[in-house]
């Protein structure tokens, strides 16, 4: 078997695209990954296209040997897109494989301990407050919608509910998100208390709709500095969170930062490879460890997750794209034993499901699916039919609250 | 909540119905001065797996173990076969390592075989595939079995510096790329084995090294170099048979001789590590070690060059699973292989596998049907080992050798 072609297709996510990639064999067998050009990785298409030329009569199913050359190849460059680029590839690689087996993904290596998979609602609420029409879903306005979406994530069975920062801005609540330059101007992303109250009242307002058995979190990004993490922190322990998620590239400070507060502190969601989780392990920087499977590959998802056990860590699959990143998540948590959740923004466009079939969910869990490779289908018409827009950084910047007063435009 | 058997099959029609362990034996053969110990996993689909336990001391010595443990491996599904290796080293985790990991590790390997030929595959395409399908090795107990147990393996005892020469260059024309050899005693007119750190012989408990210990050392290794020449890398192990104290002087005495590692165990990653540090030469070591958990803080010193792992007594997936953790730290890895040709094709799968490959340990002097332990026998072309065909390990063990060379039953006193 060897590959022939390998091909990118965008579609419109809403307010960012759905990237997939798609992998042609000579033997029929096609591979599919989905990948993100949204997380910082501007330009990612073209690094495939680059990167993949390199795989074109390559047997799919030699996938370490591949991995290898092309990490080889993109040595001085570690991290970043040529990572993301080498994951994508080997996500198409892995769905051939495991489909010329018959087999799903999490059914290589070690095979699937689990079939049932607890699902955390990520982001909870957060896009209904800018893009509820999209999602066929009620608008969250006010603090009182965010205790009703509570309410039903509880009702609906999710183990944990994560919340982004929302805060009040024109006289409704808006994502705080000045860490991703949100506004026009990046703030210096202090804690200010006015702030730390606010979040405060989010939070407490969500407890009060989950109830005391639904676990919370707050995703707070990259959006403060160490002492501002420290001081939000502590002024949320009453509130018994599960975790405050963070985004670090400095383990010692996230050590810090775990040091100073009873909460536990979750990360990695933009760290690519063990490498790059090491110093976290080594410096005792995490209680969680967040692991992206399309931003770093199945079987370096796999590494990254065994190489957290021996840290007496577990692993929570992050996913906020489509259905099939989706799937493709939920093969990883099929296959590790040390899982603490999958990780899913849940809300998504109307015609998702159009574009790939909808992963099975009952009470909360995800049902791995039973099928060769990640289990779902993907429908190509369907995707080529509905192409990403060219405007979604002036939808998202104009949707976003802006960081604080100094950066109202 | 677990699916029975039943809705498995259902759900998943496209593949055939969902194996089950039927009966797990063992057996055993005596080759000339130590045991081999198999293990023979059978199902109910007619597939059975192989795999190794070999232990210097005695495999049979396992049997218990096995026993106990086999109540939770039947009718458990060897395609998920992670799931029966994690359950078993819940119920055991307050007794983890040692025979207990030894003994879930051969039960994962023969897994993994059954696992592998049920889909068609080698072993290490489970895992990703081949990075490399020729695995460089080199010439392990070199002369070392030629002190005691030359009839065994159907050679000429080694008796004489002169000796030690001739046997450097058989390595050099043999193919391989390196040779290992243990600690020589001369006395006496003859070459001994010193190994007090195993066994009580002269110098044990003790492992105090001294001076005649040390020339003897440098007229092995020299003998050796004169006769192999300077391509052929030149390994010596220490185990445990002397105290960080010793290990410092022996690589002091041994520098000279350009050497490829200096091997050594120890049970303090900190002294370890100093003593990495403190040498002229890179420090192997870590082939006592069981899993991950027991090789994190060697690692995170920094306490050698080259990772020694036991592919037998860890597993390949556990294996595996450490060697990505090496390799994180720039770690390259090396099989402890010392054992039948099944356990050199399971070596073999792991060197197969890893890009973080340093090279295969194998025995090369062996008692005169070792080759005939599997089917096919392995190849092995210009001192490498040939990755093998087929499904799972590629060979299988051959019973009736194996039991035409039975170990003798232990004798009363």
């Amino acid at each position: 078997m060897r590959i022939t072609e390998i091909q990118s297709l965008h579609a419109d996510g809403g307010w960012r695209p759905f990237s997939y990639l798609k992998m042609s064999t000579d033997e029929g067998q096609v591979g599919w990954a989905e990948y993100s050009t949204n997380f910082g990785s501007i330009g990612l298409s073209d690094t495939i296209d680059r990167l993949g030329a390199r795989l074109i009569g390559s047997d799919p199913r030699q996938i370490t040997a591949k991995v290898s050359e092309l990490l080889a190849a993109t040595r001085q460059s570690p991290g970043g897109n040529a990572f993301q680029a080498i994951a994508a590839l080997q996500n198409c690689m892995f769905d051939i494989k495991a489909k010329a087996l018959e087999v799903p993904v999490a059914s290589l290596f070690g095979g699937i301990i689990r079939d049932r998979i607890e699902l955390h609602w990520s982001a909870c609420g957060a896009n209904r407050t800018a893009y509820s029409d999209l999602l066929g879903v009620s608008p969250i306005r006010t603090i009182a919608d965010v205790t009703t979406c509570a309410r039903d994530g509880a009702a609906r069975h999710f183990k944990a509910l994560k919340s982004k920062i929302l805060v009040s801005h024109g006289g409704a609540l808006r994502q705080y998100i000045p860490g991703f330059g949100s506004g026009g101007r990046p703030t210096a992303l202090n804690a200010e208390p006015s702030l730390v109250r606010e979040i405060t009242r989010l939070m407490e307002a969500l407890r009060d709709g989950a109830g005391r058995k639904v676990e919370l979190m707050l995703d707070v990004d990259c959006n403060f500095r160490t002492d501002g993490l420290i001081t939000l922190a502590r002024a949320l322990e009453p509130l018994d969170l599960s975790w405050i998620e963070v985004d670090s590239i400095d383990p010692q400070a996230l050590a810090l930062l775990r040091n100073a507060t009873s909460v536990p502190i979750a990360s990695g969601e933009t760290l690519y490879g063990r490498d790059q989780f090491r110093p976290f392990f080594e410096a005792g920087s995490l209680d969680v460890a967040v692991v992206n499977v399309p931003s770093n590959g199945y079987a370096e998802a796999l590494r990254i997750a065994q190489m957290a056990e021996p840290y007496e860590i577990n692993v929570v699959a992050h996913h906020h794209l489509g259905n099939l990143a989706l799937a493709m998540s939920a093969q990883l948590c099929a296959a590790i034993p040390n899982l603490r959740a999958l990780d899913t923004e849940v809300d998504s466009v109307t015609w998702q499901d159009e574009l790939v079939s909808a992963p099975e969910i009952q009470d909360g869990h995800l049902i791995l699916a039973d099928a060769p490779g990640w289990g779902v289908e993907v429908h190509e018409d369907a995707i080529r039919a509905r192409p990403a827009r060219t405007d979604y950084e002036t939808r998202f910047d104009r949707n976003a609250a802006a960081g604080s007063a100094e950066a109202v435009a | 909540m677990m699916r029975t058997s039943e809705s498995e099959h259902e759900s998943f029609p496209w593949r055939p119905k969902t194996m089950r362990v039927t009966k797990i034996e063992e057996l055993h053969c005596l080759a000339g001065w130590r045991p081999f110990s198999f293990l023979k996993v059978s199902t109910d689909e007619g597939l059975v797996g192989w795999s190794e336990f070999s232990m210097p001391f005695g495999g049979m010595q396992l049997s218990h173990v096995i026993r106990a443990m086999s109540g939770l491996v039947i009718g458990e599904d060897p395609q998920r076969f992670e799931r029966t290796i994690t359950t078993l080293a819940a119920t055991r985790v307050q007794s983890n390592g040692g025979l207990v990991q030894i003994t879930i590790s051969a039960i994962e390997n023969a897994l993994i075989d059954i696992k592998a030929k049920a889909l068609g595959i080698r072993a290490c395409d489970l895992f990703g595939g081949a990075v490399r399908e020729q695995v460089p090795m080199y010439w392990s107990h070199c002369g070392t079995y030629r002190l005691r147990n030359a009839a065994d393996c159907n050679v000429l005892p080694l008796r004489t510096l002169d000796d030690i020469v001739k046997l450097g260059e058989e390595v050099k024309a043999s193919g391989y790329r390196a040779l290992k050899t243990n600690t020589f005693i001369f006395k006496d007119g003859e070459i001994g084995s010193y190994r007090p750190g195993l066994s009580r012989v002269p110098g044990h408990p003790e492992c105090n090294i001294d001076n005649e210990i040390l020339g003897g050392m440098a007229d092995q290794l020299a003998a050796l170099r004169q006769g192999a020449g300077p391509d052929i890398g030149l390994m010596i192990d220490l185990n445990l048979h002397v105290h960080p104290e010793g290990l410092r002087r022996v690589a002091r005495t041994i520098a000279p001789y350009d050497m490829t590692w200096l091997e050594y165990d120890l049970y303090d990653p900190a002294a370890m590590a100093r003593l990495r540090h403190q040498i002229d030469m890179p420090l192997a070591s870590y082939e006592c070690l069981f899993g991950r958990r027991v090789f994190r803080p060697y690692f995170e010193a920094g306490s050698a060059d080259v990772a020694i792992i036991d592919v037998l007594w860890n597993g390949l997936g556990e294996s595996l699973k450490i060697a990505a953790m090496a390799d994180s730290f720039g770690v390259n890895v090396a099989p402890h292989n010392y054992y039948s040709p099944l356990a050199s094709a399971i070596s073999g799968h792991f060197s197969a596998a890893v890009p973080n490959f340093s090279i295969m340990e194998t025995d090369v002097d062996v008692v005169p049907w070792h080759d005939d332990i599997v089917t096919p026998a392995l190849r092995v072309e210009n001192g490498c080992f040939i990755l093998p065909d087929g499904p799972g390990w590629g060979v299988e063990v051959n019973e009736e050798v194996v039991r035409a060379h039975p170990v003798p039953a232990p004798r009363a006193n």
